[in-house]
């Protein structure tokens, strides 16, 4: 039997890889990845609740809609500003920006 | 019978799902994160079919897979030496980060303890009109968030056309 808690449990487990993801990875579209796995894990649960407790109302679904669609945006302006870190900076690595380091 | 197979269909798209996630932040090989990318993004479009959300279903493949795993697979080649196995793709942040992640989840799961939810125990089935009681939400009671995402996407698309155009001097 899946219960409610299962979706919860794998939820979290997704959320927490995409923020190990988030913490250790040297390079942006590696961060951008791992951004675009929280969002998804987030989904998750308003699906799951949406159709566990009130299957005849589809509005937990009307939400993962708009955060799919926030995601899309989300990942082309990233992109657009790893091109402008790239042309500027010459570099993917974000360690190796240290322009506001004393 | 059926409860079974919904149950193994679970356990089968989860496994997947952690096991591609796993794979997205801690492989060496950028290219073959991407395509692990697009296949965590395919398994989470088979929990929605899971659970019944056909419609999020299909917006998460069209979107996600024809759209995302495609612009990152872009991103990757238009940037030079970006697929370079040799080049070292983490950083020494690793001992924090795990201290980080055990703390966020340990806290998560407490507060999914000590939470009671009433479990429903309906096996439900589809609905026979998704499509037109999706319609009435959107053209309904969510009609001003539609047009305000479309007014997002009207700036994002402004905005990555100015961000990414040619300096001239």
């Amino acid at each position: 039997m899946i219960t409610v808690y299962h979706y919860l449990i794998l939820s979290a487990l997704l959320f927490v890889i995409g923020i190990y993801g988030v913490l250790t990875r040297r390079n942006a579209i590696g961060i951008l990845m791992s951004i675009e796995l929280m969002l998804n894990s987030v989904n998750i649960n308003l699906v799951a609740f949406s159709q566990l407790f009130e299957p005849l109302n589809l509005s937990g679904q009307m939400f993962a809609l708009f955060i799919i669609t926030l995601a899309a945006t989300e990942a082309a302006i990233g992109f657009a500003l790893i091109f402008v870190l790239v042309r500027n900076f010459g570099t993917l690595y974000i360690d190796k920006v240290n322009l506001l380091k004393g | 019978m059926a409860k079974i197979i919904h149950a193994v269909s679970f356990y089968f798209f989860a496994l997947i799902t952690v096991i591609s996630a796993l794979v997205v932040v801690s492989g060496k090989n950028l290219f073959r994160n991407v395509l692990a990318l697009g296949l965590f993004f395919f398994t989470i479009g088979g929990l929605y079919f899971h659970l019944n959300a056909h419609f999020v279903a299909a917006s998460q493949i069209l979107l996600y897979v024809g759209g995302v795993v495609v612009l990152v697979l872009f991103g990757i080649m238009l940037t030079p030496n970006i697929a370079d196995p040799q080049e070292k793709q983490s950083s020494e942040q690793k001992i924090p980060a795990l201290l980080i992640v055990f703390s966020l989840g340990g806290l998560l799961l407490f507060v999914f303890m000590v939470t009671f939810l009433v479990l429903s125990t309906k096996f439900i089935f589809p609905q026979p009109r998704e499509i037109i009681s999706f319609a009435k939400l959107i053209f309904g009671n969510y009609l001003i968030v539609i047009e305000l995402l479309s007014l997002i996407f009207l700036s994002t698309i402004v905005g990555v056309a100015i961000l990414t155009r040619e300096e001239k001097n």
